[in-house]
């Protein structure tokens, strides 16, 4: 299961960024819900609580300072000259109407008077007490305060401004407690409370909670309470300053709320985002990797990636992309330009090679070679001779097979230095080399076309000047043998010269045929045969050959369905008593076979003999002109070693094959002569 | 009261009358000359024996203290202005000053070695009359 899951987020970084977007995104949040669930309350209580003791702290200086501002005032009153009038009485009421100011300027519901040691109140803010009785007396030192029920008394003992040892009385602030709710907020969940622990006192609204003077801070089950004791003139006084629970924390109770409420909402926005914005990181990726697949598959590397505008290291990647894109997209059109001038320049080459090929006199080469160099570079090329003094022409040296050495032919006037590129020199230096072979070759073809030629002439005069003479021979040799009487020993000798001489004469005549053939001068006279009757005839003149060595010769015509053909009798049956002689020639006992058959439009007659065999290697070198194998019997085989070549030449000018087969020495061999059926029908 | 007090002040400066400078029973002297009014005034003398003297005007600008100043004084306001700015700095204050001849006759009445002055009508035998002068 944990492969599943890692292989989940490491195939795709879609899903990688999704999850990292949602963690970063979701885990303050989560954090902070979870901080405001466990801590917050308590962080809160705790700031309410210093807040509190802040407040209450605040009230107390308030409420010291102005009692304190009061206690200064009272003392600054009863230190004025004006106080002497308490002598006089104050018949002039100069005190009354400046106490009765201050009450205006203090505000509040006090009372301030002049109490003498008659203890009687001698002036006031307030009329109605004037000439009261005081009756609180007891508590008056030099300066101070004091409470009584409702009120706290602030008072400053009185003293002549002429003499400071004569006490003329006190004067003495009335000031109800009441006055101190004035610097309580009004707030319906704060409750706040002055109280004096040891007269049960308590100024200010009525608490919804009990209260321990020992304990300072308290927090309650409703309620954050903080105690302060306050000093000065209230110093048995404590603030009580508390507040609701329920309303301090509503603020953190709904907080939580929300957010528990906001988790879904988050978590969508979160998610949306994150996949906005993880689409829009991938989508150039993707479009990068997309036309990456098309580019490899297609190999089109004319594509390029479309940019958005913006410039961020994606949009860098793209470009350098691009870039990396166009240098291999000019890189592959420039190696293809360049292959195709190659190939271009390779077919013309080759087309050059060929025209030139295909000339065949020297003239006729130069004079195509010089059209096509003309063709190649533009230019009117010249063909001179005597100019090898020129070293940078393109001259042509033939090999002189004769004298096995270079000669000098002529120049083609083609500045090959001035040609930079050395693939450019190299092509012209090919197609002059080329030249050099065809010139070669057409020098070649001549000289041995006249060799040629002048062989066969020279075969053929000297045969026909032979055959004179032998004639002769063989005419005088044979009147001898027929009308002279002889001795056995003389008509032996006779024998032998007429023997040898036809033997000459049959070579002679072979050497002629051949001579012919090859001078063209042979001639096939076509005509229609029965080729069943033609084998009947060779038998029959070969039989006698066959019977003096013992050897039987049988013939086979079964397989041949139709023997009419159009051939010349007289070439075929000369083919087919040259291959039986042979046959009977190199057999010593066994039988000579002659089997017929027609294949389609082909005729097939097999000579097939039980004699000496050919091995493989001499087959091939068989039909050569005057080859005739070593062997064991070469003695005793006489002949010219011509047959086979002339028979096979006999054969193809009747447009036949001849072919000789067999299984390796001793083993016998198979003549094959392969003819065309040319039915008369 | 006031009614009548003002009324006297007005009668006896409109016929030049009489004013007495007077302390209680207690305070033992029995007359002054112009010279000891000014320095207990002035107060350059201060004590006599064992007593504390009080000089007690009336409010500045009111006629008879102007009288006195002029007549027995016999400085300007300007001048006394001056006197007593001079003598703050020494540590002395002016008289006290009382709002009407009834204030001083009780201030005088109570206060052993206090000297006050009042228009002879308003004299009565329950103090001694030390000095007078005339409008």
């Amino acid at each position: 299961m944990p492969f599943k899951i890692v292989a989940f987020f490491q195939n795709s970084l879609y899903r990688k960024l999704l999850v990292a977007f949602v963690v970063v995104a979701l885990f303050p949040y989560l954090l902070f819900f979870l901080y405001s669930l466990y801590y917050g309350e308590q962080k809160i209580v705790e700031k309410i609580i210093a807040d509190q003791n802040i407040q209450a702290q605040n009230i107390i200086d308030s409420i010291e300072s102005h009692l304190l501002v009061l206690q200064k005032e009272i003392d600054f009153l009863a230190s004025l000259d004006l106080m002497d009038d308490i002598i006089a009485e104050d018949i002039d009421k100069r005190i009354s109407r400046l106490l009765s100011q201050k009450k205006e300027d203090i505000g509040r519901e006090v009372e301030i008077f002049i109490v003498t040691d008659t203890v009687l109140i001698l002036s006031s803010s307030h009329k109605e007490n004037i000439a009261q009785y005081f009756p609180y007396t007891q508590h008056l030192h030099d300066e101070g305060s004091f409470f009584e029920e409702k009120n706290l008394y602030i008072y400053s003992k009185v003293n002549a401004s002429f003499d400071q040892n004569k006490k003329l009385g006190y004067l003495v602030l009335q000031y109800p407690l009441d006055n101190l709710k004035s610097f309580f907020h009004s707030q319906k969940s704060v409750h706040i409370q002055l109280y004096n622990p040891k007269t049960q006192q308590a100024i200010g609204a009525k608490l919804p909670f009990e209260v321990d003077v020992n304990n300072t801070t308290e927090i309650e089950n409703d309620h954050l309470v903080v105690m302060k004791r306050l000093s000065g003139i209230l110093k048995d006084f404590y603030i009580i300053y508390g507040e609701d629970k329920e309303s301090a924390l509503v603020f953190l109770y709904d907080l939580t709320l929300f957010i528990l409420l906001m988790i879904p909402l988050a978590l969508l926005i979160t998610l949306l985002t994150a996949h906005y914005i993880t689409k829009s990181i991938l989508k150039p990726i993707l479009e990068l990797t997309h036309k990456t697949e098309i580019i490899t598959s297609s190999k089109n590397y004319a594509i390029s990636i479309n940019n958005d505008g913006s410039k961020d290291e994606i949009a860098r990647l793209s470009l350098a992309f691009n870039k990396m894109l166009q240098t291999t997209h000019n890189a592959l059109g420039a190696l293809e330009k360049e292959n195709r001038l190659r190939l271009k320049r390779f077919v013309s080459l080759i087309e050059i090679f060929n025209k030139i090929i295909q000339t065949n006199n020297e003239d006729e080469c130069i004079q195509s070679s010089l059209e096509e160099f003309e063709h190649l570079s533009d230019k009117k090329l010249v063909f001179k001779k005597n100019v090898q003094d020129k070293p940078h022409l393109l001259h042509l040296y033939l090999h002189d097979f004769e004298r096995g050495q270079k000669t000098y032919f002529g120049s083609i006037e083609l500045n090959i230095d001035a040609l930079r590129d050395t693939n450019e020199q190299k092509f012209y230096r090919s197609i002059a080399s080329m030249i050099t072979l065809q010139l070669e070759h057409i020098r070649l073809i001549e000289r041995t076309r006249s060799a040629s030629e002048a062989k066969s002439a020279f075969i053929s005069s000297m045969s026909h000047e032979l055959r004179t003479p032998l004639n002769a021979i063989i005419s005088f040799t044979q009147y001898l043998l027929a009308y002279e009487e002889m001795a056995e020993e003389q008509q032996d000798i006779l024998s032998h010269i007429e023997k040898s001489a036809h033997y000459l004469l049959g070579m002679i005549n072979e050497v002629l045929d051949i001579a012919k053939i090859e001078a063209g001068k042979m001639q096939a006279h076509y005509e229609t045969l029965d080729l069943r009757t033609l084998l009947q005839e060779v038998c029959a003149m070969s039989s006698v050959l066959a019977e003096d060595k013992g050897l039987r010769l049988t013939l086979d015509t079964e397989s041949l369905l139709d023997s009419t053909i159009k051939s010349d009798p007289k070439l075929l049956k000369q083919i087919l008593l040259n291959l039986i002689s042979n046959a009977i020639k190199f057999t010593q006992n066994g039988e000579i076979k002659i089997l017929a058959k027609s294949q389609g439009d082909t005729l097939f007659v097999h000579v097939i003999d039980t004699g000496i065999g050919i091995s493989q290697e001499n087959l091939a070198k068989l039909f050569e002109d005057f080859t005739q194998l070593e062997n064991v019997m070469h003695t005793q085989h006489k002949g010219t070693g011509l047959g086979l070549s002339l028979s096979r030449k006999l054969a193809h000018l009747l447009d036949g094959e001849l072919t000789l087969e067999s299984e390796g020495e001793s083993k016998g061999s198979e003549a094959i002569l392969q003819l065309r059926a040319i039915h008369t029908s | 009261m006031r009614f009548f007090s003002l009324f006297w002040i007005f009668t006896l400066t409109l016929f030049g009358d009489e004013y007495l400078l007077v302390v209680n029973k207690n305070t033992p002297i029995e007359s002054l000359n112009t010279l000891q009014v000014k320095s207990i005034f002035l107060k350059k003398q201060t004590m006599l024996n064992e007593l504390l003297l009080v000089p007690i005007n009336l409010s500045p600008f009111d006629e008879v203290r102007l009288s006195f100043e002029t007549k027995v004084l016999e400085m300007s306001h300007a001048k006394l202005k001056s006197y007593w700015v001079q003598q703050h700095y020494q540590g002395q204050r002016p008289p006290i000053n009382l709002g009407s001849f009834e204030s001083v006759l009780a201030f005088v009445k109570k206060i052993d070695g206090a000297i006050g002055y009042i228009p002879a009508t308003l004299f009565d035998p329950s103090f001694k009359q030390v000095y007078s002068w005339e409008q």
